[in-house]
């Protein structure tokens, strides 16, 4: 499968995905009456199993589901206060060997110069309800449609509809929901009224709304300047008509892909249009530019082992085998780019297609592209010394002319019933109202959708009145992008549609979350501490659960619980803050740790702290007390003296202790008697001293 | 420039395989009741794989599938008809409808096509 082709399965998907959503509030109502006699049609009886969300369980039941589904994407995109009626039926319909009758659908009538309507003009029926205001034709239907209750019947691939939602058919089977959005597209007024023959207006000479937007670039007129006459030529202008209204203009380059395919022959031959038709296999040929000679295809439908064609532009005639097949064996052949010509001679050819299947089997990798019989005529008459060059505009969607209007399609010969009332087949990504299609599905409408508007199915929203559910109108002035205006979409202004209006710190739509680090919250207010989000720069947020007095807890400040914070949390044995302290006896130590022995501070009952050295036989003991009194000398102290006398006191006591040791020691050894004398300090300015009394050991 | 010559070393795909492969699709189109053909010009030699191309020879004219452009008269509308309450209506109840049609094409492929066909309106066949 070619790159090319998954981009077009894909978006496909995509677009199924991403049309008009079925169940969004409805703008009008489609009614869809069951015409069908019991039994049959949209009656049928017969059991079927849900498939593709269509929860029906007969195949009657799968229909109308299919159909109203249909009716809900036109219904979810156009405003109307009146009911638009569809008579819906499935009914035999013909078939021959080589074509099977899907369905047909048209407005039950054309209104002109209706009192409160625009004039001079013809409306299709639901256009004419919708800007009256009211049903104009009660009790009748404003569309009929029918569709074929015998396609399998007809098909001689055992063909059936797919009834699903989703768009995706099983093979060889007919998306329902695409012919319907199809047919009634054209009943809501994707219709030309003029005779493609004649180039006659309606009635007694009127336009209608459709052929009233239709523009002619190759003459410069419009079809209300027109004559018949000139009408009858421009219905067969070739990629010279173009649609005239600024929703489709302005949607288009939304919708389309760009990198228009184009075909330059130099010299040009007279009379040589150049319109081309893409193929839904191969590459694009946006990938580079593709010169060269024209060569006949040998043979001529290009379905036999093919002879050197040395890089040329490669001409066949369509049908016998495969497209695919055609170029596969081209490219072998040494092609550099292959042109089929169209099956039945129109210009502009119809787009070249095969199913996934033989795309599959023949994995193309050069350009193939439709042309017109007489454009490959001229080509063959024009021979090597034509010099061919393919190439893309890239800056150009594909179905716009070079003033960025959508093609309509011009036909030489005209076809009946494709001519005019379709976009033209070059269109990419492949349109809802093209005239033909292949194998891929897809439900998007928003080209067509951005016609009918151009029409009259103008939206409520934006006239300007308050209209039923619509919470404001202000017309020219609805603005999504102006604080505090009425959206476009007829709703106030409010948090969570992406600007910033008054009240509203901040507002970044969707991406407005409650739970994102530093993002605007739902309620158009900014991050802040306490909002229960960590962000940039805050440790922590638990929102109504910071606290500065709960253990462990994220504080008011978005910092969290620490340490010296004056709360005792979860691992600290103490916190008083900044009263927290290394050096003070008995404080809370700087690392939440209460004053303990070995902390270095003497702290109340406490003898003495040094700290690390502190230990059994050193000056202060693991318990912070003074060793006790060995068998010499030894001093303890006692409070009562003031310092000067303490001092004194001490010192006198430590001398005499040492002679009466020096001496105790003499003497012990035979003696060990002690005794100690004792100095009493009071007052004392030396901690060590204070509140205390030296004692000590005299050995007698 | 030209890029075929590149693509075509880059796809090295045998011309054995690819006849394979063509045989498979006509067994293929065979199957699925594909097996008309539009006929061949007369003269042309289908499977001369070293025919010289003959480049001046104009493409022979092709015959439409489906009934040729253009041929038929479009049935006339109704004609307009004054309105209760004012204007005019142009009665299209049962005319003037698009009709969705499924074409089958040459090369056995089948398209969706759109068709102003007033003849096929008329039913044929049962339905259910």
């Amino acid at each position: 499968m070619s790159g090319r082709r998954v981009t077009r399965l894909a978006l496909a998907a995509a677009l199924v995905v991403l049309a008009w959503p079925s169940h969004a509030a409805a703008k009008s109502t489609f009614v869809v009456n069951n015409v069908d006699p019991a039994g049959t049609g949209f009656n049928d009886p017969t059991p079927a199993t849900p498939i593709g969300g269509n929860p029906g369980t007969t195949v009657g039941a799968q229909r109308l589901a299919a159909f109203r589904e249909a009716a809900n994407i036109w219904a979810a995109a156009l405003d109307s206060r009146v009911p638009i009626v569809i008579d819906a039926r499935f009914g035999p319909l013909a078939c021959t060997a080589g074509r099977i009758q899907l369905g047909e659908a048209g407005a039950t009538g054309l209104v002109a110069n209706r009192p409160g309507l625009p004039q001079n003009i013809y409306i299709p029926m639901p256009l004419a309800d919708r800007l009256a205001e009211v049903d104009l034709v009660p009790g009748e239907a404003d569309i009929e449609a029918t569709f074929s209750g015998n396609l399998r019947q007809c098909s001689s691939i055992a063909q059936d509809w797919y009834y699903g939602f989703d768009g995706k058919p099983r093979a060889n089977d007919i998306d329902l929901i695409s012919v319907v959005l199809h047919e009634l597209g054209h009943g809501l007024g994707f219709s030309s009224g003029v005779d493609d023959d004649t180039g006659a207006l309606l009635g007694t000479g009127l336009i209608d709304s459709f052929s009233a937007h239709i523009f002619d670039n190759g003459t410069g007129k419009a079809w209300t300047a027109m004559s018949n006459a000139e009408r009858a030529a421009s219905v067969r202008n070739v990629r010279h008509l173009v649609w005239n209204g600024e929703n489709v203009t302005r949607v288009a380059p939304l919708v389309l892909e760009k990198g228009a395919p184009r075909l330059r022959v130099t010299p040009m031959p007279a009379g040589f249009r150049g319109a081309l038709g893409e193929a839904n296999f191969g590459p694009l040929l946006s990938a580079g530019a593709v010169t060269g000679a024209i060569r006949l295809g040998t043979p001529v439908d290009g379905c036999a082992v093919a002879p050197n064609y040395n890089g040329a532009i490669v001409l066949f005639q369509s049908g016998v085998c495969p497209s695919a097949q055609k170029a596969d064996l081209a490219e072998a052949g040494g092609a550099a780019a292959i042109l089929i010509t169209d099956p039945e001679g129109l210009s502009p050819p119809s787009s070249v297609v095969v199913p996934p299947d033989q795309e599959a089997m023949f994995p193309v990798q050069v350009p193939v592209l439709g042309i017109s019989t007489a454009d490959a005529n001229l080509l063959i008459a024009a021979g090597s010394s034509a010099s061919l060059t393919l190439d893309a505009e890239a800056a150009r969607s594909v179905g716009l002319d070079e003033q960025g209007r959508m093609y309509l399609y011009a036909s030489d010969p005209i076809v009946p019933g494709s001519t005019v009332s379709h976009w033209d087949p070059i269109a990419r990504p492949n349109l809802m109202l093209e005239p033909t299609s292949g194998y891929d599905v897809s439900h998007d409408i928003r080209l067509e959708v951005a016609l009918l508007r151009d029409i009259g199915w103008t939206p409520f929203c934006g006239n300007g009145r308050l209209d039923p559910d619509e919470a404001c109108d202000s017309g020219a002035n609805n603005s999504d992008t102006t604080p505090g205006a009425c959206r476009s979409t007829c709703v106030a202004a409010r948090c969570g549609d992406a600007v910033m209006d008054p009240g509203e710190a901040c507002d970044n739509g969707a991406s407005n979350s409650d739970t994102m680090p530093g993002a605007c919250r739902s309620t158009c207010v900014k991050a802040r501490c306490g909002d229960g989000v960590a962000d940039p720069g805050e440790a922590c947020d638990n929102g109504a659960s910071n606290s500065d007095t709960a253990s462990g807890a994220c504080r008011s400040t978005c910092v969290a619980a620490r340490c010296g914070d004056q709360v005792m949390d979860p691992g600290e044995t103490c916190d008083d803050g900044p009263n927290n302290s290394d050096t003070m006896p008995g404080a809370c130590r700087a690392l939440c740790v209460k004053a303990a022995c070995g902390d270095g501070v003497i702290d109340p009952g406490e003898i003495c702290d040094d700290g690390p050295q502190n230990a059994a036989g050193a000056a202060c003991t693991p318990q912070c007390q003074r060793p006790a009194p060995d068998k010499g000398c030894g001093c303890a102290v006692s409070s009562g003296a003031s310092d000067a006398g303490a001092l004194a006191g001490l010192l006198a006591a430590l001398l005499l202790a040492g002679v009466r040791r020096r001496r105790h020691r003499a003497v012990s050894r035979s003696a060990p008697q002690a005794r100690c004398a004792t100095v009493v300090f009071s007052g004392s300015r030396y901690p060590a001293l204070r509140a205390g009394s030296a004692s000590c050991s005299t050995g007698s | 420039m030209s890029v075929a010559g590149d693509r075509r070393a880059g796809s090295g795909v045998p011309v054995s395989a690819r006849a394979l492969r063509a045989a498979g699709v006509a067994a293929l189109a065979l199957a699925f009741g594909c097996a008309e053909r539009t006929p061949t010009v007369a003269g042309e030699a289908p499977s001369a794989a070293t025919e010289t191309p003959t480049p001046a020879a104009p493409l022979p004219p092709q015959a439409p599938i489906a009934a040729g452009p253009s041929l038929r008269p479009r049935r006339p509308l109704p004609a307009p008809v004054a309105m209760p309450g004012g204007g005019t209506l142009i009665d299209l109840r049962g005319a003037g409808r698009h009709v969705r049609a499924l074409e089958r094409q040459p090369d056995g492929t089948v398209k969706q096509v759109c068709v102003e066909a007033p003849e096929m309106l008329a039913p044929a066949g049962g339905s259910r």
